[in-house]
């Protein structure tokens, strides 16, 4: 069981996913990867033997602070109800479906998403997201806990 | 209205170094604009600068590109080294030019597989081509992942490492370490060789230039180190004047400076620039793997960027190899240096083309002036020039085929540009009014 994380932490909430990755991996409890923004290199990181929980900061007009969970059928099928905030084009809904074209498998898992609000430089979330972020980590924490037990 | 009037433009390029569209706008064979819109904010990095610790340079420059961060640290520590007269010890230099492959490599890869090829196997999308031809992505993927793969092992990590710093590393690898690379990187060095095959063989459009070529001059293949610019036409002239051969200005359709010559032609750099001026330089394994290809030299043609690009990762594995066999770990990874009063300039070569860094530094150890000129903005009025130069074949085209072919021809020279025009969306405005007042 692994969690990855995606974004860039000095673009406003567009840092959430991090930071809140940041706090599980101080409780030392679940493996992290920071993996800011990698492009098509997620595709290696997803190819993993277990399961994969894996965060990102969605920008889709909803309310900052709205978090989506979303298995990874769902993402790369794409009826996530909101747009990833990719790099260069290459979000996780495009490399899952670049995993796919190359006949690989799904990985086990999870998407976990929370929506962003402002993406202006600099490393402060926005006061939605802010407030929003505890029930963010309660909500990665619980699906460690789903996908600890399946 | 009239048909003679015809429009093609992009308008929103996304998640590029610098975001903008395209707009080419003929009357019949007229071209009355072209335009290479680049509307992305001004980013203020060599404000940012100013003010800054020397030691501070190359963690915040590695910040401008998530793709070629390592050419900004390598043209930064450069000038800033020139300023404080110190030079890297070889075993260093030749690190640095490991590196500086393994940005190639991935750099590269990533554009010709997942960026361009599709624009000539006839999808919208890597991952479309990628149904059909799983072998071919698969390879460039494996390419790209030790690209990011040696990246790491040097610069501690793949995107934006943070180990290159004024006077060498903050830390050097052992042997050993890099030995482990050495299964893969010959895999994709047997894979480059078969990208380069596979590449030439694509159908080019027929579209020829007489580019003016500017590389960094070096008795190697031009990477980490040169102390002359060469221009084609003019010669070789110090990297130090490097502003008094090339001129910048502002253009009112974009917030990245144009550069031109300062008798105001617009010119090339990147790889076929460097493939024109060099090839005889190229690691035999890469000149075997291009006379091969049978690629005509010089390059006119801006749509065989791709093979230049194949080449040219041939060349950046092989040298990796090399440079992995001989290498030897050096007692220190830095050199000490003692700040003063000073200004220099420095280049080296971006994946997508030249890379000039200028910094006035003072004793005290701060930043006083920065200057960087990134390929892209370089490229800029050479891509409207390409544009204006295949107007003419668009009016025999339908639309979409028009609009494509000048897509195409605008990812020909930057994975940032190209990648987000995958996303663009198109509109055709035929204008009667515009017919009537004869504009």
């Amino acid at each position: 069981m692994k969690i990855i994380a995606l974004g860039n932490d000095s673009a406003g909430d567009d840092g959430a996913a991090l930071l809140a990755a940041k706090a599980l991996a101080s409780a030392d409890r679940y493996p992290v990867v920071f993996a800011g923004r990698p492009g098509a290199g997620l595709l290696d990181l997803l190819d993993s033997a277990g399961p994969v929980v894996l965060l990102d900061v969605v920008s889709g007009g909803g309310p900052p602070g709205r978090i989506i969970r979303l298995t990874f059928a769902q993402l790369v099928n794409g009826i996530s109800p909101a747009q990833q905030v990719s790099s260069h084009g290459f979000g996780p809904a495009e490399v899952l479906q670049l995993g796919r074209a190359l006949g690989r498998s799904l990985p086990k898992g999870c998407f976990i998403g929370i929506e962003g609000g402002c993406f202006e430089p600099g490393n402060t979330l926005s006061p939605a997201v802010e407030r929003a972020m505890g029930r963010f980590i309660d909500t990665v924490s619980a699906a460690v806990g789903d996908l600890t037990h399946w | 209205m009239s048909d003679d009037d015809r429009t093609y433009s992009v308008r929103l390029m996304t998640r590029v170094e610098g975001e903008g569209r395209f707009y080419l706008k003929l009357k019949g064979d007229q071209v009355l604009e072209s335009h290479l819109n680049i509307f992305e904010a001004p980013r203020y990095f060599e404000a940012f600068l100013c003010g800054r610790a020397i030691e501070e340079v190359t963690d915040i420059v590695a910040r401008i590109c998530g793709i070629c961060p390592v050419a900004y640290q390598m043209s930064a520590v450069k000038a800033l080294e020139s300023a404080l007269g110190i030079a890297p010890a070889a075993a260093i230099r030749a690190l640095r030019r490991l590196l500086y492959c393994g940005e190639w490599i991935e750099s590269h890869a990533l554009h010709i597989y997942l960026l361009h090829a599709p624009d000539f196997l006839g999808y919208a999308s890597g991952m479309a081509m990628a149904v059909d031809h799983r072998d071919a992505v698969e390879r460039g993927l494996r390419i790209k992942k030790i690209g990011n793969q040696l990246v790491a092992a040097l610069g501690g990590r793949s995107i934006h490492p943070i180990s290159a710093r004024i006077g060498g590393f903050s830390a050097v690898p052992d042997a050993g370490r890099l030995a482990e690379l050495r299964p893969a990187l010959q895999q994709a060095l047997s894979d480059a060789i078969e990208t380069v095959a596979w590449t030439a063989g694509f159908p080019f459009p027929a579209f020829e230039q007489d580019y003016t070529c500017v590389c960094l001059e070096h008795s190697t293949y031009p990477l980490e180190w040169g102390e002359r610019i060469y221009i084609s036409g003019i010669g070789t002239v110090p990297v130090e004047d490097f502003h008094l051969q090339i001129e910048e200005s502002q253009v009112a359709h974009s917030t990245a400076l144009h550069s031109r010559l300062k008798n105001g032609q617009h010119y090339l750099t990147g790889p076929i620039a460097r493939l024109n001026r060099h090839y005889p330089r190229l690691h035999p394994l890469a000149l075997d793997a291009l006379n091969k290809s049978g690629l005509q030299l010089p390059v006119r043609n801006p749509y065989q960027s791709i093979v230049a690009r194949s080449v040219e990762v041939v060349h950046a594995l092989a040298e990796a190899l090399d440079i992995i066999d001989s290498y030897r770990q050096p007692a220190a990874a830095y050199r000490a240096y003692t700040a003063r009063d000073a200004s220099a300039a420095g280049a080296t070569e971006a994946p997508r083309g030249l890379l000039y860094h200028r910094y006035r530094i003072g004793a005290d150890g701060l930043v006083k002036e920065a200057m960087i000129v990134p390929p892209t903005s370089q490229n800029q009025a050479q891509i409207e020039a390409d544009l204006v130069a295949v107007a003419p074949q668009l009016l025999a085209l339908q639309h979409d085929q028009a609009t494509h072919l000048c897509e195409q021809l605008i990812r020909s020279y930057d994975p940032c540009i190209s990648c987000a025009t995958h996303f663009l969306r198109l509109a055709i405005d035929r204008d009667d009014t515009a017919a009537d007042a004869g504009r």
